[in-house]
C-alpha cells in the first residue's frame, strides 16, 4: 500500500544507489541483450568492422540508459516512511510507510556478491508485483535499512549502519551432508521435462532441424541401432540403459537445483521472528515475522518419510523471495527439530490420537475417472489425427488404468480435522503435507461444487487465508454448511486490525 | 440442497449484460472459426454446427442458468455471494476481513446503470469476491454500509 506524500516533499534530496550497482545490473542484463546483439551481428554480416562497431555501440548505449536511470533514481528515508523517485518521462514518486512494509528481503546474485552489493526488496503484501526495489546498495546499508524499517522509528540509517547487531546463534543449519540428501530426495521430474526445452533454446547450435519430426525419428532409429549394438543386441539392456539415463538426469537435476537454492541454509531467531539465509550463487536473506504467519505446513515424501525426514513452511502475509510462495523454514529436518519451530508460532498441533474425518473414496474415483476419460479422448483424437497405428491407439486406451492406483493413493492419504480453534488437513502421496491453520486467520469461506461433486452430493470447503488457502474435500453439503457456520461464528466478530498482523 | 433462506437475486437486467458479453465472445470465436475455414483447415460443416450450438447454448441458455445462480445476502456482520452454473461457489466474507472495496462499472453495465461490487481480502494471494448486477446507487450504498462497519470495528 503506497500513498501519496504530502506537498512537503522536496525533489532531488535523498540518496542514489551504489554506483557499482551499474556494473552488476549491466552484467546481469547481458543475457537479455543476447538476441538484439545477435540481430546486429547478422544484419552487418558484410564486414567484420561494422558488426564490431554495432555490437560495441549497442552495449555502450545500454550502459548509458542504465546510467541515466541510476542518475534519476533516488531513495529518501523519512521519519516514518521511505520515498522512492524514479522514471525519466513518467516521473514516479512512491512513498511507503514503514508500518505498511511486511518484509525487507535482501538478495545477492553472484556478480553483486563479488562487489559486496545486494538488492533490497520492500514487500508491502499488496501482491501487485510492483513492490519497491533498491538495486544495488552495500550490504551494510541494506542491513541498516532493514533495521531502520524494523524499528519503524526516525532512526539515522548511517548510525544504524555502524551499530549493527551481532550474529545470533542459529536455530537450524543445513549441513552439507543433509544438503546432498535433500538433493537426492528432490528427484527432478522438472529436469527431465525442461531438458528438451533447454536444448530447444540452443537449436541453432544443433546440426539438424529441431522442430522437424522426421529428423527425430531418423536420429532415434540411428541411436536405437547403435544402442542395440552397444548392449549386445538385447532390448532389455537398452531399456535398462534408458532407465538409468532418466534416473541419472532426474537425480543430477534435483541435486543441482537444491544445492543452488539451499546451500548454506541458516535459520536464526530474531526478536520478532526468524531470519533465513541461503543460496550458493545467489544468496538471499529473508526476515520472517511470526505475527504475520497465518498457517504452517509440514511436508514430506514417501521415501524421505521412511527415514524420518520432514520439512516446514510458513504460510504468511508477504512473500519470502521472488517466486517463493510460502516461506521455507526447514528444508530437511527430523520431527524433533520441526516441533519446537512450529511451537514458536503459537499454532498448536493436534493430539496424536485425534480422530480425523475420512471422506468417501467415490470422490477421488469419480474425479480421476473424469480426468481419465478426458485424457483418453484427447489422446485418441490425437492418434487419429496423426494416423497412429491401431495397436498403438489401443495402448493409449490403457492409460486410464494407470490412474486407478493413483486415485486410491490420494484418497488413502487425505483426511481433515477441526480441533478446537484450528483447522488441519493432510493430503498427498508423492508430496505429503499437513497444513495447520488457526480458524481466526481465515479470511473468507467458500463452498464449491463442480458437476462431479454435485452428482455425488458432496462439496469442497475452501478457507481463504492471507497468503494461501486450505481446502477440505468431499464434505457432504449439509456438513459443509455446518462447518462454515461454525468457523464464521469464530471469525466474524474479530476485525482484521485486531489480528496482530 | 443450498440453504436459500435469505438469498436475494440480482437485478434481472444483468441477464442482458451477460448475454451481450457471451455474444461478443461468440462473435470472436466465430471469426476465428471462419478464419480456420478460410485456411481450409476445418470443413464448413463445422462452422454451421458451431453456430447452431454456440448461439442457443452459449448465448441464451448458459447466461440464464448463471444469472439464476447469482444471488447475495448482506447480513449484520458478513456478506454472502453465490455464483456459477457448472462450477458453483457460495462465498461468505465477514465485513471485518475486507481490506478494500471497489465499485466497478463496465461499458455494458453502464447502459443499464448497473455496477459490480468487488471486495478484496488480505494477502498477496487474497481472494477477490465479485457481486455483479447491482443498481449503481445500491452498490454505492452497500459500499458505504460495509465501510462504516469496518471503520467501527477497527477502532
Amino acid at each position: 500500500m503506497s500513498d501519496a506524500e504530502p506537498a512537503a516533499e522536496r525533489h532531488g534530496d535523498g540518496e542514489r544507489l551504489h554506483p557499482l550497482g551499474l556494473v552488476v545490473s549491466f552484467i546481469n542484463g547481458l543475457p537479455e541483450l543476447f538476441l538484439p546483439l545477435l540481430a546486429i551481428y547478422w544484419t552487418s554480416r558484410g564486414s567484420g568492422m561494422a558488426s564490431l562497431f554495432g555490437v560495441v555501440g549497442f552495449l555502450i548505449l545500454s550502459l548509458i540508459f542504465r546510467w541515466v536511470f541510476w542518475l534519476i533514481f533516488r531513495y529518501h528515508l523519512g521519519m516514518d516512511s521511505i520515498r522512492i523517485e524514479r522514471g525519466i518521462l513518467n516521473r514516479t514518486v512512491r512513498s511507503i510507510s514503514f508500518s505498511r512494509i511486511q518484509n525487507v528481503s535482501i538478495e545477492q546474485n553472484l556478480v553483486a556478491r563479488l562487489l559486496g552489493l545486494c538488492e533490497v526488496t520492500l514487500d508491502t503484501g499488496s501482491g501487485k508485483g510492483d513492490e519497491a526495489k533498491l538495486s544495488y546498495v552495500t550490504i551494510a546499508r541494506a542491513e541498516a535499512l532493514r533495521e531502520t524499517i524494523r524499528l519503524g522509528a526516525p532512526n539515522d540509517v548511517k548510525q544504524a549502519e555502524r551499530a549493527m547487531p551481532t550474529e545470533a546463534a542459529p536455530v537450524f543449519v543445513l549441513s552439507n551432508a543433509r544438503l546432498l540428501l535433500l538433493g537426492a530426495y528432490s528427484f527432478s521430474f522438472l529436469a527431465l521435462i525442461t531438458l528438451p526445452g533447454f536444448l530447444a533454446q540452443f537449436d541453432w547450435l544443433l546440426p539438424f532441424d529441431f522442430w522437424n519430426f522426421e529428423t527425430w525419428t531418423e536420429i532415434s532409429d540411428a541411436w536405437s541401432e547403435r544402442l542395440l549394438d552397444f548392449a549386445g543386441g538385447s532390448w532389455v539392456a537398452v531399456v535398462a540403459l534408458a532407465l538409468a539415463l532418466i534416473l541419472g538426469i532426474g537425480l543430477a537435476g534435483g541435486i543441482i537445483f537444491t544445492v543452488l537454492q539451499d546451500y548454506g541454509f541458516w535459520l536464526e531467531r530474531t526478536d520478532r521472528g526468524f531470519r533465513r539465509r541461503r543460496g550458493l550463487l545467489t544468496k538471499t536473506d529473508a526476515a520472517i515475522v511470526l505475527k504475520r504467519v497465518q498457517a504452517v505446513c509440514i511436508f514430506t515424501g514417501p521415501v524421505r518419510k521412511s527415514s524420518g525426514w520432514f520439512g516446514l513452511r510458513f504460510i504468511s502475509l508477504g512473500q519470502g523471495q521472488k517466486h517463493e510462495r510460502d516461506y521455507l523454514v526447514l528444508p530437511l529436518a527430523k520431527l524433533s527439530e520441526v516441533l519446537p519451530i512450529v511451537a514458536e508460532t503459537g499454532i498448536r498441533l493436534p493430539d496424536a490420537g485425534a480422530h480425523y474425518r475420512k471422506p468417501v473414496f467415490s470422490w477421488w474415483a469419480c474425479h480421476y475417472a473424469a480426468f481419465a476419460i478426458a485424457a483418453t479422448l484427447i489422446a485418441t483424437l490425437a492418434c487419429i489425427a496423426f494416423q497412429v497405428s491401431l495397436s498403438a491407439t489401443l495402448w493409449v486406451l490403457l492409460l486410464p488404468i494407470l490412474l486407478v492406483p493413483l486415485a486410491w493413493l490420494q484418497w488413502r492419504k487425505y483426511d481433515d480435522l477441526v480441533e478446537g480453534a484450528t483447522l488441519i488437513m493432510r493430503k498427498g502421496w508423492w508430496r505429503q503435507k499437513q497444513v495447520i491453520a488457526p480458524q481466526l486467520k481465515v479470511q473468507s469461506v467458500d463452498i464449491r461444487q463442480n458437476p462431479i461433486s454435485r452428482f455425488l452430493g458432496l462439496s469442497t470447503v475452501h478457507f481463504g487465508i492471507a497468503g494461501g488457502a486450505l481446502r477440505f474435500s468431499a464434505l457432504p453439503v449439509d456438513q459443509a454448511y455446518a462447518l462454515r457456520d461454525h468457523v464464521l461464528t469464530v471469525i466474524a466478530p474479530v476485525d482484521f486490525s485486531k489480528l496482530e498482523n | 440442497m443450498v440453504p436459500h433462506s435469505s438469498l436475494k437475486p440480482i437485478h434481472p437486467d444483468y441477464l442482458h449484460v451477460m448475454r451481450m458479453a457471451s455474444a461478443i465472445w461468440a462473435v470472436v470465436i466465430l471469426i476465428a472459426a471462419a478464419f480456420a475455414w478460410f485456411l481450409l483447415i476445418v470443413p464448413s460443416g463445422f462452422i454451421v454446427l458451431a453456430i447452431m450450438i454456440l448461439l442457443p447454448i452459449w448465448v441464451w441458455l448458459v447466461p440464464m442458468k448463471r444469472h439464476a445462480r447469482l444471488a447475495f445476502d448482506i447480513g449484520a456482520d458478513r456478506m454472502r455471494v453465490t455464483s456459477g452454473y457448472l462450477f458453483f461457489t457460495d462465498t461468505v466474507v465477514p465485513f471485518g476481513r475486507i481490506q478494500h472495496i471497489d465499485v466497478d462499472q463496465g461499458p455494458l453495465e453502464r447502459g443499464y446503470d448497473l455496477a459490480t461490487l468487488v471486495v478484496h481480502t488480505a494477502g498477496s494471494h487474497g481472494r477477490t469476491i465479485k457481486l455483479p448486477g447491482l443498481m449503481h446507487k445500491d452498490a454505492l450504498e452497500l459500499r458505504e454500509h460495509i465501510r462504516l462497519h469496518i471503520q467501527k470495528a477497527s477502532q
